[in-house]
Formats: structure tokens, sequence, C-alpha cells
């Protein structure tokens, strides 16, 4: 079964269309990219497939219900993670990760143990007790990564997930995703407008141009085919054919 | 609930505003109090007479107007030395005073009274001289009598029938002076509204900041993909609210009290508050049941009304702001309870009174007062339909992504639509 499945995905805010006739397939276990620059309708794509957005027209389904008609079960099923996101500030990242785990499980031992698996995640140890006012921008995009990561979803929704880091903490969230999604199964929609970062995570990638797959398949396959090194040599070259 | 400045603003806040200005007014009682101590007056005794004379010895003997007096022969001169002796009043007895009076023609006394600020001490220093002249015209007067009616009771024949005020209300009859009632109702009556528009404020201000807050710590997105009926978010956002208004209305109420005791307690017997419940203006155990309907109710529909607002803001700034346009129909309401009786205006001003929902949450507090039980519960059902109206409008607007593609910032006083 698909995990995601989009057919003509339409969405218009006034005049303007942010996804434009969008169809794509995301298979079970694997991680998806999307990819594309600044405003080519990633995010708008990523919010509708959290039910946070309806789409104009077009039909979305994941793992087979749909966003519009089943968005309460399709939120059972995922874990969003915003470019923008915050956390708790008078929290601490403890006590952050077990509001959350509450929200899937009502059992003291099954909240525990997505808070332990949480603060595996995260890395952060003993600053876990402290208050989440008081970490770097890095801490918090770990303690979110973890938040997402951490309830074993079905399907995780990550919109630019090392997006602000520096090379330090974007390598080690990028290392947490890959190995998380193949230890536990779980399939990983992403999306980036960091074509290296995406080209050494994911498993499949969907180059995404004015609201418009214009181009997919596997990152290696991807580069063959268009005589380049780099996903970013691939993107601009089918942004040029477009 | 966990930010610290939620309970210092609606709990503590109240409290040390509150205890700040009652210390304020009972420090304004006791520098009121200082300067009458340290009254002095300049005589200017044009008269020369047996009324100046005995209007002396009224001075000597009285204690309790421990006047500072100096005697100037007149009065450009008590004028010029006004400054230098820093004087509270000059008083004249003018030409001619001791000779109408033995005469039978009524004598007068003339105070001018020295204003040299525009605080409450002025007040009391006028009131002060004011007794002092009243206290002497009585005392002159039990002489005159005393010398013209020698076999008669002075006093008798100075008060010859003494009166007393009882107080009739809706079958009670009461001993108390109808002046008495009135001031104590009215005091009340200012309370009354004050305290409710303070609560819905807070009410209203709290319920926008939760929704907000979530927008500005980037948060709402996240718990809008939660596995959680969206309504239980926004039920969640309201009772959270709705605990913290209420510890601050009890905040507000405690504060309130103190203040009103230091406005009240600090005159001695110049004013007093009594109990009304003899004249059956109380609240029974079934008007306490009814005003906890009625504040709840208001509660929930300001929590609603806010939240609805709130969810176009796009930071707590905007929040605020976009609600401060609302707080009209929480003033107008007030504002006319606190100063007018609503059954006066006209027909089509009670109407479009009526309508606004705070209209009843003041009307209701104060029918409870009187017992007019019929009259709240109308209040009640009008509050009601409006909190349901307004409740499905938000949870409407909640559940649909207006929350994130609509906003409404300080910038631009509109509504503008986000890619």
């Amino acid at each position: 079964m698909d995990a995601v499945n989009i057919e003509n995905l339409v969405k218009s805010f006034g005049a303007k269309k942010a996804v434009d006739g969008l169809s794509l397939q995301v298979m079970e276990n694997e991680i998806f990219g999307l990819i594309g620059p600044n405003g080519a309708g990633k995010t708008t794509t990523l919010r509708i497939i959290a039910t946070l957005l309806k789409p104009t027209s077009g039909k979305v389904s994941i793992f087979g219900h749909d966003v519009v008609t089943e968005s309460e079960k399709v939120r059972e099923l995922i874990s969003y993670l915003p470019e923008e996101s915050g956390a708790y500030n008078n929290l601490s990242g403890m006590e952050y990760l077990r509001f959350m785990a509450s929200f899937y499980s009502n059992k003291g031992d099954g909240i525990d143990s997505i808070v332990k698996e949480g603060a595996e995640i995260s890395g952060l140890e003993d600053r876990l007790k402290d208050k989440v006012k008081t970490y770097s921008k890095g801490m918090k995009r770990r303690l979110l990564v973890a938040r997402a990561l951490m309830i074993r979803p079905k399907l995780a929704i990550l919109d630019e997930p090392t997006s602000g880091l520096d090379v330090y903490y974007a390598h080690y969230v990028r290392d947490i995703i890959k190995d998380y999604a193949r230890r536990r199964g779980v399939t990983v929609l992403l999306s980036s407008h960091n074509m290296l970062e995406v080209q050494y995570v994911c498993t499949k990638v969907a180059l995404i141009n004015n609201g418009r797959i214009v181009e997919q398949g596997d990152p290696k396959g991807l580069m063959e085919k268009y005589s380049s090194s780099n996903l970013e040599d691939v993107f601009i070259k089918v942004s040029r054919l477009a | 609930m966990r930010d610290p400045k939620i309970l210092v603003g609606t709990v503590l806040m109240p409290l040390i505003m509150f205890g700040v200005l009652g210390s304020v007014f009972s420090a304004s009682i006791s520098s009121t109090e200082e300067a009458v101590k340290n009254l002095s007056l300049i005589v200017v005794d044009e008269d020369g007479g047996v009324v100046s004379s005995s209007f002396k010895s009224f001075l000597q003997s009285n204690p309790r107007f421990e006047v500072k007096t100096y005697y100037i022969p007149s009065f450009e001169e008590a004028l010029k030395s006004l400054p230098e002796l820093n004087a509270s009043a000059i008083l004249l007895l003018p030409k001619g005073l001791s000779d109408n009076v033995t005469k039978g023609i009524p004598g007068q006394m003339k105070m001018y009274v020295v204003f040299s600020s525009l605080s409450v001490v002025e007040q009391g220093k006028a009131s002060m001289l004011q007794s002092m002249l009243e206290a002497y015209n009585k005392a002159l007067s039990l002489q005159i009598i005393s010398s013209e009616l020698p076999s008669s009771n002075p006093l008798f024949v100075s008060n010859p029938i003494s009166s007393r005020y009882y107080t009739y209300f809706k079958g009670n009859v009461a001993d108390i002076p109808p002046q008495l009632v009135a001031s104590t109702i009215s005091t009340q009556m200012m309370m009354m509204p004050l305290v409710i528009m303070i609560m819905l404020m807070t009410t209203m201000t709290m319920a926008a900041t939760a929704v907000a807050i979530e927008k500005e710590a980037k948060t709402l997105e996240t718990l809008l993909t939660l596995p959680v009926n969206r309504l239980t978010i926004l039920v969640g956002k309201l009772s959270g609210s709705l605990f913290v208004a209420l510890l601050g209305t009890v905040a507000y109420m405690f504060g309130f009290n103190y203040y009103m005791n230091s406005l009240l307690g600090g005159f001695g017997g110049g004013q007093q508050t009594l109990d009304l419940s003899s004249l059956g203006i109380t609240v029974t155990p079934i008007g306490y049941v009814l005003l906890g309907i009625v504040f709840f109710i208001s509660i929930v529909a300001t929590l609603a009304l806010a939240v609805s607002f709130s969810v176009f803001s796009e930071d707590v700034r905007s929040a605020q702001n976009s609600i401060s346009y609302i707080y009209i129909i929480i003033i107008v309401p007030m504002l006319l309870f606190m100063f007018i009786d609503i059954n006066t205006l006209s027909l089509p001003a009670q109407i479009a009174l009526y309508a606004i929902p705070f209209t009843h949450t003041m009307n209701a507090t104060r029918e409870i007062l009187l017992g007019n039980y019929q009259s709240v519960l109308f209040n009640i059902l009008y509050l009601v339909v409006f909190t349901v109206v307004i409740l499905y409008i938000a949870a409407k607007l909640f559940t649909t992504e207006k929350v994130f593609t609509t906003k409404f910032t300080l910038k631009r006083r509109s509504a503008k639509k986000e890619l």
C-alpha cells in the first residue's frame, strides 16, 4: 500500500495557485524527499498531508485514508514537524516530551516508554531537565525532531528538518532521521531546499517547482540520467528543460 | 498556566494594584488629618463688639477647634501677611456685626479660605472651618435664647422637634435613614459593575493570549496535527483560561474589598456601610447560585468571543489589540449601570443596550441583590443563547484552516490572506 498517494492536487489562495496539479506516491518505509526552491509549494503540500489545510481540488490519502473525510484517522498515523516550530518555553525538555506523549498513550508505562525513546533520540541527556527557554536553536530542533519521531508514527512529515541549524547539528539531525527510519520502519516524507541533504538522507526524491512535480526518482538514478554529480545540478537542468 | 507572567498578571497584580491604591488613600487621609490639626486662622476684627469677644472665648474653650489664631486689624494687611504666616484662612468680622446681632438682625461673618493645592487636603480644611463657624453659630444661638427667654430650655427652643427617618423598600421597613441606604446602595452599585468589567476583561485577555501564544511560539500547527479532536483542544484552551480567570476574579474581589475598606474606614463616622438585609437587599443562597451561573456563563461567552477574535491574530500583541475593540461592549453597559437608571432610557436605546450580552451580566447582578429572580432567569437565558452561538462560531473557526490562513496584524488593521 502507498503510504502517501496524491492525485492532481491543487491548492489556491485567492488567485494564486500554490500547488498546481501535483501528483506523487510515497511507498511504505521510504525516506522520500520533496525538494525545490522557496515558494515552490513544498510546505503547502505537507500542510495538506498533515490535515492542516484542505485541498482546493484533487485527492490525498495516507495509508488509504482521505485527508479531508478521514482527517482524524490520518492524524493518528502521522507526526508533523513544521519548518518553524516551537516548544513550550516554560516546560522542561522532559516535561514537553511527556506532555506530547500523553496524546498518544493513556497508560503511564506507555507514556514512559515513548518519553524514553524521545530522550534517546534527542541526545540532550541532562539538559532535558532544563526549561526549553534555555535551549539553543539547535537543541530545540533536536527536541522537536525527537518529539516527531518518538511516537513511532506510520508517516513522519518533516518540513525542512535542519532549517537554521549549523553544520554540526544538521549532521546530527540527518543521522537521527536516517537511522530511526531504518530501525523502526517509519516512512518519512521530508522537504528541503538543501539538495545535498536530501541526496544524503532520502531513498527517493521528487523535484517540485511552481507547485508541480517536475521530476522524481532515486537520487543515484536521477544523477545518472542528467549526468550530474549532485541533485543541485539535476534540479538546475530539469528547471531549464521545463 | 506554566507561564509565571500569567499568574503574576492576573492574580498578584490586582492584589498589588488595589493594595497600593488603598495605601495611597490611607496616606491621603492621614495627610488631611495632619493638615486639619495644623489649621491657622487670621482674624480681622473690624467689629470689636460682643460677638467678636464671644467668638474668641469660643475658640479658647473648644479643644476640637484647636486653631492657631493671628489678629490683624485690617483685611488688606491680612492679605499681605498671608504668605508669611502661611495661614489656612482669613475670618472677617465686619463692622456692625455685634450691633446687628444684639438688635435681632442676622449678622454675617466672612471666611476667606486659602486654596494652596488641588488635593483632597483642601476639602478637609474647608470642612473643618465650616464646622467651626456652624458650631459657633449654634453656641451663639443658645446664648441668645438664654438671655431672651431665661425661663426656657435653650436646647428645646433651638430644636423643638426632632425627626427620625425610616426606609420602606419592597414591603420591608428598616430603621435606617434613606440617605444612608441610597449612599450604601450607590457604593455597591458602583463597585459591582466595575468588578464585573475587570473580571470580564481579564478573562478576555487571557483567552486571546492563550490562542495567540500558540501562534507566536509556533506550537499551534503541531498541536492541531495531534490525534485529538480539535474541539477538545479548544475546550482545553478555554478551560485553562477559565481557571486562571476565576483565580484572577477572586484576587480582584479580595483586592477591591481591601481598597473599599481603606476608602470607607478612613472617614470614621463620616461615611459608613450598613447591613441592608433588613430591607431585603441581600444575596440569598438561591441568589448566590444564580450569581454563580451568571458569572460562569458570562465568562464562557467572553472566552468564546476572545478566541473567535484571536484566531485571526498573528501574535499576542495583535490578539490583545484586536480584542480591545470588543472591550467597548463591556465598558458601555458598565458605565451606564454605574451612573444612570437604564429603565429611563428610550425604548430603542434600551433594546440596543440589552442586545449587548454583558448588559445582562450587570443587570442580573443588580436584580439578584434586589431579589428579582424572574428577571435574572431571562438574563441567564439570553446569555446562554449568545454563548452557544459564539461557541459554535469559535468552534467552526478553530476547526477550519482559517486559523492559519487569515491574519490580523498590528501593521495592517484589516485581515489579510497569507499564502
